[in-house]
């Protein structure tokens, strides 16, 4: 049996392929997801931990324990304390980089043995202890403790930098510890044998500062235990745990047990010591509701494609399967059961399915590579990979894959093989209305979509809150999309008959022979292709819906940010002030000297500078009520030249604004809220102060009402606690800088720049020790965009999904109409000895391609068009939540169109040549031959 | 009507001698005559009705028709030959199966061109050969005799000089196979159209008016008429 199938696949070599193709890609995609998900996911959890050390210089990752333990009991608090700290760690399944263990004393009174002013000082301080002290420190002066008590009996100690200041000791200085005794009862002496300070800068070791050290003296870890814990005497003590573990031993998988296991003990934390909230908890928190939602979308953005892969092996099996109908009924003739028959394609799709399990899983992880470099929507950069395991999920998903395909592959030939030949030759004569069509399934299934639709589309608020409370899309949008295509796809086969019987009957009588026959094939025989034209038009529309949802998604949020900055490059320099000569009374009011702009100018790459000078603290009357505004003093022309908004965004282009504002040395442009909410008008006298310095009154004129603004949010979004969203109007009032400054004094302003490369920027910066309180890069911020793991993963499974559509589009395609070819060569004989010429019978072809090829392509277009037009506003809301300013635009980038229907066109090229050098190639005498077995 | 002098035809065989179907046949097709070409399975009687049905060329040797040497003909001309001027009966079912029986029939003449009234000649034809009645169905659900008569009828459609017939009734029961053979015979003697036919049933022989008998690619010198 294994050699007959064998030889079966050699002799269908192209089809072997095609469908290996199909089950190489179903393997790989199938298994790329659990890969790209732990890797990218991965990824997220340790960006996490790494942006929030860059940003707070402190490590996420560590825990803090604290114990307290009395004079009776101490050393079974003590214990117990341990045991948890033991537990806990163990329990988190975490790799421990570093543990400090710090040991002190109640404060208690030290006396000095040396005599100061006549007398010996009685002092207090605390007396305490850090693990592994020694190899975190230098000595600046002394030597470092020893680990056992000195020969003459005194405990040996050190003091910090700051301590050494605060305490007033020195080194060499002996203390008595006037109520401090071991287990023996003898009093205890400390001498201070040197002064240290941190051996490095930056040491995770340094939980505690060592400026923190003020009024502690440090011993040795191993005395302090021996003297005060294990055997020794018990007073009143602190011991604080500070376990780091290593970021990179979070893998995460575990993230939620360690959630739990962290908030378990949280819960457990008074009444045995005090367990601080750690950090990684609240960013484990946050990127488990993000895991959420990258899981989400991932899986609902594959599933289109799964489907498709599955379509199309089932397409390509049931090809097979139809061409190789006389051999079944042969083997049947030679008494091979139906049973045989079935376990044959069983055997044979199993084989299959192997190959591409093997050669599928590598491919699987290379896409996963791919999709960790996507940038955008087939955009690739470089960039540190993703570190991809074969996890159990990963083979799981496969096999799963592997039996899907089987199923594809087996399910035509279990409804073919009890069929006879000529049962098979009827069922082709007259094509029936496919089970589909009858039962109206198109209908109700674009039914269901389009209710789904429109009940997304009075719940747009809802969908916003949702996004807002950290969830993600709700599936059924996503679900709502994919039935609307796949409906109106399946409901334009339903027209497409209509339209061709339309044309047919307008030239019944004048029809060429070759149109007249390919007429006749498409109504009559129709609905054989309907598997290919709905696979054709989904594919189609898929792709468009595809590019749309990506490109959209990105370049909205890209603009949104490019808005909200305002231009390139924002900052704001720290302004020298005689803030301290107020505070002691020397001076009335805060004057600050302005740092010279003109410098920046010098930068290479500047195109344009402009001072902002932006004020959240401005205010306005409105009736007996204060109301806060935002206030932008500007020049008008440096600003109009640095910042620019995107066309069409108000009514008239923005510059006429700025104009309106420059004519006018007392105007100001309003945000339009403030026309909305409370109906001024251009003309109107307006009257707004800031905060800064209430006693100044500007009174102005308003020239102009603005929609947008660079860098304003005419609305701040927020969520009610019964979690509906809501949207509250905010003020902005854009006057002229230099009347600003009359009023306010010369205040710190922000300094926006239009430039190439904010490289140049920053080597001034560091060349010149520019120090700033803001600076926002426009670049960088695009960047972590497109990092971001939701829009890379989106862009990246929808590159993905694009390129297997192409793949499927182009194979499926060719096979489909080479094998539909083969098995009518004896039709083509039939019409060859008729007289037909070869040209005749290529023109039927073609024009069988334009009524069925074409056409889905057509279709497809405009249903991917369709559908972009009303499910991309409401996806989109999932991937821009609070900040989304601009009104959203549907984006359909020129090139991916050209990409997509390139592809169509080759395989189509393609298909057309293969089919006339098939038709040239075929001799009439041996396709009537084959006809006749 | 038809003569061929000296036809051979050899079929190349993948790493071999070529496979010589015919050797030297040399035969002449009277008009108005059912002429019949015999033979075991493999002695060439199919080569041998594509050779003279323009559906093949000969290696060498060559092929008259009406007095014309069509063996260098175009592929072109031959199409047109055989449009106009032949019919062909095959010995499978070689109807058109999206085609009902009228289309069928109908598809014939747009092939050739046929400018008179189509409905008329295709009633006409379909009457013939007692299908009249039969017009709407399509060839799958029709017996194979019956689909045969119109494979017939589409031959004679329009009008065509020869009409060859592949081992018409090779799928047909003899009862069936009689009828179809009565088909031709009252052709060749109402219509006066000359029909070629390949058999390798010894009973329908003697309705022929001239036999060929092919042996290993070589005609049994002699014709033998009845």
């Amino acid at each position: 049996m294994l050699q007959i199938m064998l030889q079966k696949l050699l002799h269908k070599k192209w089809m072997v392929i095609s469908l290996l193709i199909g089950n190489i890609l179903l393997v790989a995609v199938t298994a790329s997801h659990p890969m790209y998900q732990e890797a990218s996911l991965q990824r997220m959890l340790s960006d996490e931990f790494k942006t929030y050390l860059e940003q707070n210089n402190e490590f996420p990752t560590m825990l803090s324990i604290e114990g307290r333990q009395r004079k009776s009991g101490g050393a079974e608090e003590y214990a117990r304390c341990q045991e948890i700290v033991e537990k806990m760690c163990a329990e988190l399944g975490v790799r421990e980089q570093e543990r400090i263990v710090h040991h002190s004393l109640m404060v208690t009174t030290f006396k000095s043995r040396m005599e100061r002013n006549g007398r010996f000082r009685e002092q207090k301080f605390k007396l305490g202890s850090m693990s592994g002290f020694g190899d975190h420190v230098t000595v600046l002066s002394g030597r470092m403790y020893a680990d056992e008590i000195s020969e003459d009996g005194f405990i040996e100690a050190v003091l910090t930098m700051n301590g050494f200041i605060g305490m007033d000791l020195l080194v060499g200085e002996e203390l008595d510890c006037m109520y401090l005794k071991d287990a023996q009862g003898n009093s205890l002496a400390v001498r201070i044998v040197g002064v240290v300070n941190n051996a490095q800068a930056e040491d995770s070791y340094w939980v505690e500062s060592p400026d923190e050290f003020e009024t502690e003296i440090l011993i040795s870890s191993v005395v302090f235990e021996k003297l005060f814990l294990y055997g020794g005497k018990m007073y009143e003590h602190n011991t604080h745990w500070y376990v780091q573990f290593d970021p990179d031993s979070v893998v995460y998988p575990n993230v939620e047990n360690i959630v739990k296991t962290t908030e378990g003990y949280l819960a457990l934390s008074s009444s045995y010591g005090k367990i601080e909230e750690p950090v990684y908890l609240g960013l484990m928190k946050n990127f488990m509701a993000n895991e959420k939602k990258v899981h989400v979308t991932l899986m609902i953005l594959e599933v289109p494609v799964l489907v498709l892969l599955c379509a199309f092996l089932y397409m390509i099996s049931r090809q097979m399967i139809e061409m190789e109908l006389s051999e079944i009924s042969l083997m049947k003739s030679r008494g091979a059961s139906k049973g045989q028959i079935f376990r044959l394609y069983l055997m044979q799709s199993a084989f299959l399915a192997l190959i591409g399990f093997i050669l599928g899983l590598p491919l699987g992880s290379l896409i996963c590579r791919i999709l960790g470099s996507s940038s955008a929507f087939l955009e690739f950069v470089q960039r540190r990979p993703l570190s991809i395991s074969y996890t159990p999920e990963v083979f799981l998903h496969a096999v799963v894959a592997v039996l899907v395909s089987v199923l594809m592959a087996v399910l035509p030939a279990l409804k073919q093989s009890g069929i006879t030949i000529v049962r098979q030759k009827q069922a082709r004569a007259r094509s029936k209305q496919p089970l589909w069509q009858k039962a109206c399934l198109d209908i109700l299934i674009l039914a269901v979509s389009l209710y789904g639709y429109y009940s997304f589309m009075y719940r747009e608020e809802e969908l916003l809150s949702a996004v807002m409370t950290g969830g993600a899309l709700d599936p059924l949008l996503f679900i709502s999309a994919a039935l609307f295509i796949l409906g109106a796809a399946l409901f334009s086969l339903r027209l497409r008959p209509l339209l061709v019987r339309f044309i047919y009957f307008l030239g019944k009588k004048h029809w060429k022979p070759a149109g007249y026959a390919s007429f006749l094939e498409i109504l009559r025989t129709g609905s054989r292709q309907y598997f290919i034209m709905a696979f054709l038009t989904l594919t189609v529309a898929l792709g468009i819906f595809n590019t749309t949802v990506a490109r959209t998604i990105l370049e909205n949020a890209q603009k949104n940010l490019v808005y909200s900055t305002g231009a390139d490059l924002v900052v704001k320099e720290v302004w020298k002030d005689n803030s301290a000569a107020v505070r002691a009374g020397y001076a009335s009011e805060i004057i600050y000297i302005e740092p010279e702009f003109g410098k920046y100018g010098q930068i290479p790459g500047v195109h344009s500078m402009a001072k902002v000078y932006r004020d959240e603290e401005a205010v306005f009357m409105r009736g007996m009520e204060q109301l806060p505004t935002v206030l932008y003093g500007i020049n008008t022309k440096d600003f109009g030249q640095t910042t620019s908004l995107p066309e069409g965004l108000m009514e008239e282009h923005y510059y006429t604004y700025l104009n309106l504002l420059a004519k006018d040395a007392n105007g100001v442009l309003l945000s339009s809220t403030f026309r909305d909410q409370f109906g001024y008008r251009v003309g109107d006298e307006f009257t707004y102060w800031s905060k800064v310095k209430e006693s100044r009154k500007i009174r102005a004129e308003i020239v102009g009402f603005i929609d947008y603004f660079p860098g304003f949010q005419p609305g701040e979004r927020g969520l009610l606690p019964d979690g509906t969203a809501y949207q509250e109007p905010v003020f902005l009032i854009v006057a002229h800088l230099s009347t600003v400054q009359n009023a306010l004094g010369v205040r710190p302003y922000e300094i926006w720049f239009s430039m190439d490369s904010t490289a140049e920027f920053y080597r001034f910066a560091e060349e010149n020790n520019l120090e700033f309180v803001k600076c926002v890069d426009t670049a960088v911020e695009l960047a972590r965009i497109k990092r971001d793991t939701l829009f890379e993963g989106t862009s990246g499974i929808l590159t993905m999904s694009f390129i297997v559509i192409l793949v499927l589009c182009g194979v499926g395609y060719l096979i489909y109409w080479i094998l539909s070819i083969r098995s009518r060569e004896l039709l083509f004989g039939i019409f060859r000895a008729m007289g037909m010429s070869r040209g005749e019978i290529l023109r039927m072809l073609v024009n069988e391609q334009i009524f069925s090829s074409l056409l889905s392509v057509g279709c497809g277009a405009v249903i991917g068009l369709l559908a972009s037009r009303m499910f991309v506003p409401m996806i989109q809301i999932a991937y821009s939540a609070a900040n989304q300013v601009l009104p959203m635009e549907l984006i359909t980038q020129g090139s991916d169109m050209v990409r997509l229907f390139g592809v169509i066109g080759i395989v189509l090229v393609v298909c057309l040549a293969i089919l006339a050098r098939q038709v040239f190639r075929m001799k009439i005498a041996q396709a009537l031959k084959l006809g006749e077995d | 009507m038809i003569e061929t002098k000296k036809v051979c035809r050899a079929f190349p065989v993948a790493g071999g001698e070529p496979f010589q179907a015919l050797k030297d046949v040399s035969v002449s097709i009277p008009r108005e005559k059912l002429t019949i070409l015999r033979g075991k399975s493999g002695s060439g009687k199919t080569t041998l009705i594509n050779i003279i049905g323009a559906l093949d060329a000969p290696t060498s040797g060559e092929v008259f028709f009406d007095g014309k040497n069509i063996t260098g003909l175009s592929g072109k001309e031959r199409e047109k030959l055989r449009r106009q001027k032949l019919g062909f009966v095959f010995q499978s079912i070689s109807l058109i199966p999206m085609m009902t029986v009228y289309e069928n029939v109908e598809f014939a003449l747009r092939l050739s061109n046929y400018k008179d009234n189509r409905k008329k000649r295709v009633e006409e034809c379909l009457h013939l050969v007692g299908l009249g009645r039969r017009m709407e169905h399509m060839p799958q659900e029709l017996s194979g005799g019956e689909q045969q008569r119109v494979a017939i009828a589409r031959a004679i459609a329009h009008k065509p000089q020869v009409v060859f017939a592949d081992e018409p009734t090779a799928e047909l029961d003899t009862a069936t196979s009689l009828t179809v053979i009565k088909l031709f015979k009252d052709l060749v003697e109402q219509q006066g159209a000359t029909v070629v036919m390949t058999t390798h049933d010894m009973a329908l022989m003697a309705a022929g008016d001239v036999v060929y008998t092919l042996e290993d690619g070589s005609v049994n010198v002699g014709e033998e008429s009845v």
